[in-house]
């Protein structure tokens, strides 16, 4: 915690720094017409006075173990995942990008078996896109497919 | 006294009518299901539903949208115990410990309070509203922009004890928010701040892929990097009502909540996020174990809860007496009531006795069905968290990027889902909190504007005028003890507690 706190203490006054410089730039005005660098300029400066106290205060010299050790491969997928469904939802479609996104998801993050994975992925993203597409009127991309919801 | 009973009780008779009832009736319920669905918070519930009142008399739409905001409420309420995602901002407080219950197997118990505190704050806000809507609208009128800075401020500072067991974390963790809340185009010069030339970032950061991705993202890549192969997290759900325990712990944050919220709801700034945040506060400093908050303290869902819906009663106060809406939902109510040819302010009164008593006797009647309807679906909610962690958490992920694309049909809304989802696992696996953030996010751009509008107004530029006048010096100094007192309370403790032989 204490290492963390001073990392984390270092890294903000570092960023403190840089932030009150650009909105110097914005403009601080005065007093009587505060321009619009002012707030995040006070902002840099809160920034870093607490920055400042997370690694300056005193701290019980008791260790305090962060929680689990990492399990960084299906965090990887997972996020792989969310990554690729931004790059493929508007070119193939939110039904097709959401069944391979739940899909994905549950087959190789949850390890569920191949065809509970599809099964499920395949109702949920059709069902979704009845209700936001057909009832709630949202225009969800159509992609690959011929017809578009929403409209 | 009496003057009010008359126009009340035609105000029954007319919202009583079928088609008023059926009204009230359809707007809790797709209020509560709309905003059950994670992302669609009581702002894009009203926006998607209010083409479905075009066409009904103003009255019947008018209180087919209020019904739609106290359901889309609840239903916000509901996503934030279960599957950790606020639908807006005021049940980002409900998050902290009504997630925690439900991960305890206390899901039922948590809906439940957070039902029953709804009912209560808001009828008895609805009380209020209509004994005392002259008084507080004229208590109103005196709150400019430096009252209104002093108590953002004041809720900020309390911003802290969401924070857990570090002050400083929970303030930098604001300071953030607050910082986050910059980027966009300034309101007083029109000028881009941290925009980096982009489009997408001149109409600021949005609230729901923050709040959607701190805390629903994040906890799920929290528990995808954390969780064995086929361990859930949640505990299988108990009891389906508060016990007897429960009531005792949660009456008094309930009474707390519905007068704190009632306060706060009628002045301008005083959201139901505010009356939330400082709920949660008080009952964190008035109980007796506040190391429980956090853990799964029900005080931490009854209090807020209670206060955020008092607040959204008490938000009519100022909308239909002077027409000025204290939140982004009740600006959108202004606008509906204006597109159905009704334009509140305090003639409203006298040139529409049937609406302005109507909408209240409707708000009764509305908060009653809330309360029928929702405590038999806490049995349903609760059999979500049956399903496995493992499909349950996929099906979140999705709701959640697809409640990000539907606010306004763009990916980039989904990116920036996905980015603060990253960021918010970062922050729980290094024990931090994302709460604080979210709130400062929220009161930062209005409690920059009521800054820079106050020393504008100041005659002579000085920030004299915050304590110059007297509502917002009181609260401002009440601020500076809030912020200052745990620091001197430690260092007199370690003054007086040090044994004498390690002074130095």
């Amino acid at each position: 915690m204490k290492l963390i706190d001073r990392i984390v203490g270092i890294g903000v006054i570092a960023g403190g720094v840089p932030l009150a410089v650009f909105s110097r730039q914005l403009d601080l005005g005065n007093f009587r017409m505060p321009g619009p660098g002012a707030w995040p300029f006070l902002l840099a400066i809160a920034m870093a006075l607490l920055g400042g106290w997370l690694v300056f205060r005193p701290q019980p010299t008791t260790k305090v173990a962060l929680k689990g050790v990492p399990r960084w491969g299906r965090l990887a997928i997972a996020l792989g995942t969310l990554f690729g469904y931004v790059l493929i939802l508007e070119s193939l479609g939110y039904l097709v990008a959401t069944t391979l996104l739940l899909f994905a998801q549950l087959h190789w993050v949850e390890n569920r078996h191949w065809a509970t994975s599809l099964f499920i992925a395949v109702m949920v993203a059709a069902i979704s896109f009845l209700v936001f597409g057909f009832w709630l009127k949202v225009l969800l991309p159509s992609g690959i497919l011929p017809f578009r919801a929403g409209v | 006294m009496l003057s009010i009973v008359e126009p009340l009780l035609n105000g029954f008779a007319i919202a009583l009518t079928p088609g008023n009832l059926f009204a009230a009736f359809l707007g809790v319920v797709m209020g509560t299901v709309v905003g059950v669905l994670p992302g669609l918070g009581p702002t894009a519930s009203i926006a998607l539903l209010l083409p479905v009142t075009i066409g009904m008399s103003p009255l019947s739409g008018i209180i087919m949208l209020a019904g739609i905001y106290y359901g889309a409420m609840y239903g916000g309420s509901t996503t934030s115990i279960l599957v950790n995602i606020p639908g807006e901002a005021a049940s980002v407080v409900t998050c902290i410990d009504g997630y925690e219950m439900a991960k305890q197997g206390r899901a039922g118990p948590a809906l439940g309070i957070s039902a029953f505190g709804s009912f209560i704050g808001g009828t008895l806000g609805v009380v209020a509203v209509m004994l005392i809507s002259p008084i507080l609208a004229e208590t109103a009128l005196k709150f400019g922009p430096p009252e209104k800075f002093a108590l953002l401020f004041f809720a900020f500072t309390l911003i802290g004890y969401l924070a857990g067991r570090s002050m400083a974390r929970g303030l930098l963790m604001g300071v953030l928010g607050l910082l986050l809340g910059v980027i966009g185009t300034d309101d007083i010069h029109g000028v881009d701040r941290f925009t980096f030339g982009t489009l997408y970032l001149r109409d600021g950061i949005g609230l729901v892929p923050l709040a959607m991705g701190l805390f629903g993202l994040g906890e799920i890549l929290y528990n995808i990097e954390q969780r064995e192969k086929e361990v859930s997290v949640m505990k299988t759900p108990k009891d389906l009502l508060p016990t007897r325990q429960d009531w005792r712990d949660s009456i008094g944050p309930i009474g707390r909540g519905t007068l704190l919220g009632l306060g706060i709801g009628i002045l301008p700034g005083g959201m139901p996020a505010v009356s939330s945040l400082i709920s949660y506060a008080v009952e964190k400093r008035v109980a007796k174990n506040p190391e429980r908050f956090g853990k799964g303290a029900i005080e931490g869902v009854a209090g807020p809860e209670t206060a955020n819906n008092a607040a959204t009663a008490g938000g009519f106060v100022p909308l239909l007496t002077l027409g000025i809406p204290t939140n982004s939902v009740l600006a959108l109510l202004l606008a509906a009531l204006m597109l159905h040819g009704v334009t509140p302010g305090p003639l409203l009164l006298f040139k529409y006795p049937d609406v302005f008593w109507g909408v209240i006797a409707s708000m009764y009647i509305g908060n009653i069905i809330l309360l029928i309807l929702n405590l038999p679906l806490i049995g349903l909610f609760v059999q979500i968290l049956k399903v496995p962690y493992g499909i349950l958490s996929p099906l979140i992920i999705m709701f959640v990027l697809l409640g990000a694309y539907a606010l306004n049909n763009s990916v980039i809304d989904v990116f920036v889902t996905i980015l603060f989802g990253l960021l918010g696992y970062v922050i729980k696996r290094y024990n931090f909190e994302p709460a604080p953030l979210v709130l400062a996010f929220v009161l930062g751009p209005m409690m920059e504007t009521s800054f820079r509008q106050s020393l504008i107004m100041s005659p002579s530029g000085s920030i004299a005028i915050f304590f110059s006048r007297p509502i917002s010096g009181t609260l401002l100094v009440i601020a500076i003890l809030v912020l200052f007192l745990p620091l001197m309370k430690q260092r007199l403790k370690r003054l007086f507690l040090q044994p004498k032989g390690e002074k130095s």
